[in-house]
């Protein structure tokens, strides 16, 4: 088992915001998640690849058997946990090759392999940005600034390839991309899925995951997974809106 | 106060000193004796507390006494490529030690007469004080026509034998029409003691000259006071990147005035803060005339209790239209301990002008640093990753790449020192 979720329930403050979420995702499988604004996508994400200021108030977490509650960021990274940020965060003055290269080598160093040279990088980062169909150009910026919205997501999916987790959480990769990048995006993922590789995409639209076929989808309302199911599901929802499961719970 | 150093001026001059500019030693030493060391009462040194000095008789430190060997020991460690050498040592030309390209004159400043230069700048109980008791100094100048390639490196290494000297510096820059060069004050001591460096300086840009300046302090344990008036007639261009990194009082008076038309001024300062060090930048950047830019970054990282001044005012003057001014002051508290206190100000007084400012201070961006940790690079490797970022934008307008090495090899020292 790649994750295994169990009776996740966390809080912000006082806000409670994941309400008994359980979740299980095996090696291989391609997860969707769903659901209204503000309904804990991005919260479950952090969570589990460890953001700070949250608190757990009940349940569990395991990544390949193993809780990861009390690991901190770089460590889930370093075992395999990606999160593909809903909101990339621009960091000023740190050059993208720079940047890139320090998290390659960190895992490097964890797996016991010497250090990449930049030279060496180079040549295999510039293999990795024709997956995504990226500029040169934009290893020479610092990471983030001044990249549009869909550039920022190519970015994302970059560091995916380049780091090779075994668990990549893509929290709305696909907002702000256009037709064209949707399409180099889907099949930069759809190209690296692999039987020991499992993937959460987290989406408002059914048009992604025509693209990306999901084996599961589940649908995330006010904290806790109130649906599950194939692909279909996801079409459903698009036809009935979110009003349709609200129905479902009474 | 006032007896001993009127004492000390008389047994000073009785030693045969301060023949030159008579006069003007007696205004100076009347001024600094009526005023006497600024109190925290004092807009301008609100934050930075310099009345402990007044309790102390600081007496002139003499060249003679200087330890060659030590000198040369420094100047060692601090090589740096393709740079041409002018050793001041306690304020005084040291020929033996320098080397420079024959196009650049060089002269004791008492022979050079730079003394209108400083009369429009107001001056403070330190000027005043160095004003009396300042005994040498340097005279660079730049000929009309003439581009120095190579960076021209002032070391001034002053050198004390106890805790209650002080070195008088003096030093003028005149950058000739259409000249350029880079030039840099390299601030250095081997002494531990808490002296004073009292450092008085100028540079003229005539017309359409160029000069970057480039300040390096490394003095760790003595406290440093310097007044740097800058003045561009039209055309000029005058790019200053300077780098503090720490000292337990380190004042720094900077004005720049665009006397000309379509004058370029850039300041890019970057403090390195730690312990109990003080760091304060007053800077006043006066657009006197019309179709002036200028851009300001003034950049402080701070630890442990160390602490950062910075009042930094922009002057637009009745009329100086298309003026385009730029000021932005950082600050990073990397302890709960360390403290700023910033007052950018702009004051604008023509109407077709486009300028802008803003301060910030705050601890690492926590956004930031988890998506650095979220790829894998730990803790303490994201925040020395996040900060040399920060520091970057001061660092990247050094044209030198050796200078540019330094200033990274220093960032870089400071961020080893954490522990
Ligand atoms: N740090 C925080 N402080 C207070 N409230 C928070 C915090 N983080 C999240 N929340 C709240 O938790 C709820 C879930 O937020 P989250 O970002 O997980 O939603 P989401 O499902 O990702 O929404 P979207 O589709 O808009 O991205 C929201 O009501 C949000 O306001
Ligand atoms: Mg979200």
């Amino acid at each position: 088992m790649m994750l295994k979720i169990k009776n996740l329930h966390a809080s912000v403050g006082d806000k409670p915001i994941l309400k008994g979420i359980n979740l299980e995702v095996k090696a291989g499988e391609m997860h969707a998640i769903m659901g209204r604004n503000g309904s804990g996508k991005s919260t479950l994400t952090n969570i589990i690849t460890g953001k700070e200021g949250y608190t757990i108030t009940d349940g569990s977490i395991e990544y390949k058997g193993k809780s990861i509650l009390d690991d901190s960021p770089e460590d889930r990274a370093l075992n395999g946990i990606f999160q593909s940020f809903q909101y990339p965060v621009v960091i000023h003055g740190v050059n993208n090759t720079y940047f890139l290269r320090t998290a390659y080598n960190a895992k490097r160093k964890y797996l016991g392999q010497p250090e990449l040279d930049a030279a060496s990088f180079m040549k295999l980062i510039r293999e990795k940005m024709k997956l995504v169909e990226m500029d040169r150009s934009y290893l020479k910026r610092s990471v983030n600034d001044g990249f549009s919205g869909g550039e920022k997501k190519r970015n994302e999916i970059l560091q995916m390839v380049t780091l090779e987790p075994s668990l990549s959480i893509l929290d709305e990769t696909d907002s702000g991309l256009d037709i064209d990048a949707l399409k180099i995006v889907a099949n930069g993922v759809n190209n690296f899925r692999r039987e020991d590789r499992s993937f959460i995409v987290i989406t408002h639209y059914q048009r992604l995951l025509k693209y990306i076929e999901p084996d599961v989808v589940h649908v995330l309302m006010d904290g806790q997974i109130v649906k599950t199911g194939g692909k279909e599901l996801a079409l459903a929802l698009e036809e009935k809106g979110y009003g349709w499961l609200d129905g479902d719970q009474l | 106060m006032n007896s001993f150093y009127g004492k000390e001026f008389d047994r000073w001059v009785k030693d045969g000193h301060g023949s030159s500019n008579h006069t003007l030693r007696e205004v100076g030493l009347k001024h600094f004796q009526e005023l006497g060391f600024p109190t925290t009462r004092q807009e301008e040194w609100r934050f930075t507390n310099v009345s402990q000095l007044g309790k102390s008789h600081y007496s002139w430190s003499s060249s003679t006494k200087v330890d060659e060997q030590a000198i040369q020991k420094l100047l060692d460690e601090h090589r740096i490529a393709d740079t041409y050498t002018i050793c001041m040592i306690n304020g005084v030309l040291n020929k033996n030690l320098s080397n420079f390209h024959e196009s650049i004159i060089i002269e004791d400043i008492l022979s050079a007469n730079t003394d209108s230069f400083h009369e429009n700048s107001i001056s403070t109980p330190f000027t005043d004080w160095n004003t009396a008791f300042y005994n040498s100094g340097l005279y660079l100048e730049i000929p009309d026509n003439i581009q120095i390639e190579k960076p021209i490196r002032v070391i001034w290494i002053n050198q004390f034998n106890s805790h209650t000297e002080v070195v008088h510096s003096k030093s003028h820059v005149n950058m000739g029409l259409n000249s350029e060069a880079v030039i840099i004050d390299h601030f250095l001591t081997d002494s531990n003691y808490e002296s004073i460096i009292n450092h008085v300086s100028g540079i003229q840009l005539n017309e359409n000259s160029q000069c970057e300046y480039i300040k390096i302090q490394e003095e760790t344990s003595a406290k440093h006071f310097h007044s740097l008036d800058v003045i561009q007639d039209a055309n000029s261009r005058y790019i200053s990147t300077q780098l503090a990194t720490g000292s337990p009082l380190n004042r720094n008076e900077c004005t720049i005035i665009q006397q000309g038309e379509g004058c370029d001024s850039k300041l890019y300062v970057l403090g390195l803060q730690r312990d109990q060090h003080h760091v304060d930048y007053q800077t006043i950047i006066r657009h006197d005339n019309i179709h002036g830019t200028s851009r300001e970054v003034v950049k402080n990282i701070l630890r442990d209790s160390s602490r950062a001044v910075f009042n930094g005012r922009v002057i637009v003057a009745r009329g100086s239209q298309k003026t385009d001014a730029f000021q932005s002051n950082k600050n990073i508290l990397l302890s709960k301990n360390a403290r700023v206190n910033a007052n950018p100000q702009l004051e604008i007084y023509a109407d077709d002008v486009a300028c802008s400012h803003g301060s910030t201070t705050g601890e690492l961006d926590d956004d930031a640093l988890f998506y650095l940790r979220s790829r894998g690079i730990g803790l303490d490797e994201a925040q020395s990753l996040m900060i040399s970022g920060f520091a970057t934008e001061v660092i990247e307008n050094i044209s030198s790449e050796s200078i540019r090495d330094l200033f990274t090899l220093r960032l870089e020292n400071w961020l080893e020192a954490k522990a």
